[in-house]
Order: structure tokens, then sequence, then C-alpha cells
């Protein structure tokens, strides 16, 4: 209940943060401008590959493991496979696979939300098999990273053109920029003003091509994961309680992380740390 | 029948082959609930180039469930390379691969 009424009230700020015109080019411009000015030596496609654009050394390792069987191969055949038996063809979202993960993540003017290519895969799935699938790994995952796979080389060009759509669009950047949790640090902290200085051992990732390679193989997980279980993560590490993977929320902020990522290449390249 | 992911690839002369068998690799010491599961692991392997045999690898239970090899070999672009294993049941398994 008391999650429901600071859910309730939340919401009622954040409609009122969005009276506000969002303009979405005009942050990504700034967004990016902000990264030339942090890294001046790396180019604007270069953040397709995250941070391995920033540190010559984990770049190595990187492109070895890419070179040789990548760790998640199997398991994007395997999402491939899964995608045929389940009869996600079937339905028109996901008929044309690399159009699909162009499409998402999109505004529904008539739901009033936001929709992932997670999302749209997990209603897809309960069409189909009248089964319930995870948000974070496994099927979705695999799946997603299959769909995700058709579309590399192509650009990142999600789109904020509808009033519905600028409101989720802020909302999804007040959340992105809000402090949270014990440590009192927002995404951006650490993903924007701090990319590529290190946190102990780890070099921070830009928040510049988060959204290329996901589903993203992480060498922590030893599987796939989605993009979600990954805000998932950041929130735990900043001593905040996780929200549930595709609420309201995180699609509001993934349709935010997308849109900042516009005119980047999708990239097969899911390997990360 | 197992996979076997085999990849070539030539540089300055060099081969450098990168294979992944899926294979459970069982030591027959494990116990799953209670009862010993059966020693089934690859105990030979061998690759060729072009038919000439290059690794002739003894291999026990002692390495990992899905096994990784990389080795390099004096070669060119478009030489073939055979990959062939046999594991403790008696089962064999090839792949065959051009460099790339």
């Amino acid at each position: 209940m008391k999650k429901l009424i600071t859910a309730v009230v939340s919401l009622g700020l954040m409609a009122g943060a969005t009276s506000a015109i969002a303009d979405m080019e005009a942050d990504r411009k700034a967004f990016v401008g902000h990264f030339k000015s942090i890294q001046p030596g790396v180019e604007f496609a270069d953040y397709t590959n995250g941070v391995y654009a920033y540190d010559a050394g984990s770049r190595d390792q990187f492109e070895e493991i890419l070179d040789g069987i990548p760790p998640y191969e199997e398991a994007v055949e395997k999402g491939a496979a899964e995608f045929e038996k389940f009869g996600l063809a079937k339905c028109a979202a996901l008929a044309d696979p690399a159009a699909a993960r162009l499409a998402h993540p999109y505004y529904d003017d008539a739901a009033g939300t936001v929709v992932t290519l997670e999302g749209t895969i997990r209603k897809c799935y309960n069409e189909q098999t009248g089964k319930k699938m995870g948000p974070m790994k496994g099927k979705v995952a695999r799946i997603s990273a299959w769909i995700s796979d058709q579309a590399a080389g192509e650009k990142i060009n999600v789109k904020v053109e509808s009033d519905g759509a600028k409101a989720a669009y802020a909302r999804g950047k007040a959340t992105f920029y809000a402090k949270r949790g014990q440590f009192n640090m927002s995404c951006a902290d650490c993903h924007v003003y701090n990319a590529g200085k290190k946190a102990r051992a780890d070099i921070l990732s830009p928040a510049l091509g988060h959204t290329t390679h996901v589903p993203m193989y992480r060498a922590k997980w030893g599987s796939l994961g989605t993009l979600h279980r990954r805000y998932g993560g950041c929130y735990k590490n900043m001593r905040a309680k996780p929200l549930m993977a595709q609420s309201p929320e995180y699609r509001d902020m993934e349709f935010f992380h997308q849109a900042m990522s516009n005119g980047l290449e999708i990239t097969d390249a899911r390997y990360r740390k | 029948m197992a996979k076997i992911k085999l990849k070539p690839k030539a540089r300055k002369g060099v081969i450098g082959i990168k294979c992944l068998i899926k294979h459970p690799m069982e030591t027959g010491l494990r116990k799953k609930k209670g009862k010993i599961v059966p020693a089934n692991y690859i105990v030979h392997m061998v690759v060729s180039h072009n038919g000439t045999k290059v690794v002739d690898a003894d291999i026990g239970s002692s390495i990992s469930k899905d096994p990784y090899f990389k080795f390099n070999v004096a070669g060119a672009k478009g030489d073939t390379i055979e990959l062939k294993y046999k594991d403790s049941k008696g089962k064999t398994g090839s792949a065959t691969a051009k460099s790339k």
C-alpha cells in the first residue's frame, strides 16, 4: 500500500514536471557534446562499443573474446530456435525481427505506456503458448538477443513525437538523473559526469551507447540478461531497492536511455565485463 | 550428438584454430541424488591440417565441461582443418572447417 502511495505521489510530481517541453533532439546533442568534451579523442561511432571505446587494454581482451567463440553464441542460437518453436513470428509486431528491434521502444498512444522489445516478446509468448515469461534472463534474453542480432549494423532511432511520448521521455529522464539509494547517486553521476574514470578497478561506462548491445552477456552473470536486469544491478550497487523489471519506471527510463543513443549502430558484440 | 564449433583463422602464415566441443565431461566420480553419474569424457582428440595430423591429444577426465582449445598451426587461408574426438563411451564426433 505504501509503495502504491509513493508511486502515485511520484507520478503526480513527474506529471507536473513534464509540462515543460521535452526536447529530445536538443537533449541528445548536449548529451553527445558532453561526452565529446570529456573524451575528445573518441569518435561518436565508437561509442557502440561502450566502455571499450575508452580503454585500449580492455578493448584487446574484448576483441580477443569476440574473435574466437563468444560465450553467448550458443545462447543466441538457442534464442533463434525458441523464436521458431514458440511461433513468435505469428505476432505482427515480431514478424520482421530486424524491424522489431528498430521499432522498439516506442510510446503506445492508445495504451499510454512505453512498449519495450522485451515487453512485446513476453506478450507474444503469452498469446502463443498461454504461459508467462520472466523479464530478466533466460528465454526473454535469448530471444531478444537473436532479434537484435538481425538488426546489427542498423542505427538506433527512437522517436519521441506525441505529447504522451514526450511526457514518458521526461519521466525517464527524471529517473535517470534522480539521486537514489544510500549512496545518494544517480545513474548520471557515474555514467555521464564520471564516465571513463575508475570506480575501484573498473572503468565507468558512458551512458551513450549503453543500449546498442542489449541484451548483453556479462562475465559477472555468466549469461545473457536484459537491460532491465542491468538496471536492477545498478540500483543494488547504489544500495537502492531495485524496481521490478519491465515496470513503468524502467520502461520510461529505457525510452530515454535508448533515445540518447540515437544514431549509434546496433551491434551483436554482446560481451561486457 | 555433441556439437563442435571449429573456427580456424589465418594470419601472417599462422592459422589460429579455436575450437569448442559441447561435451558433459563427466568424471565418473560425481554423485547426483546418491547415485554415481557414469563417466563420459573425451579420451582422444586429433586435429589434422590438410590431412596431416598436427595435434594428437590424450585428454582425460580432468578437463572441464565443454572444453575449449586453441592451437596455432603454420598454414594459409583456405586450408582444411579437421577435428575428430572419441569419448570414453566409444562415441566419436568430427567437424571440418576451411580456414578464413
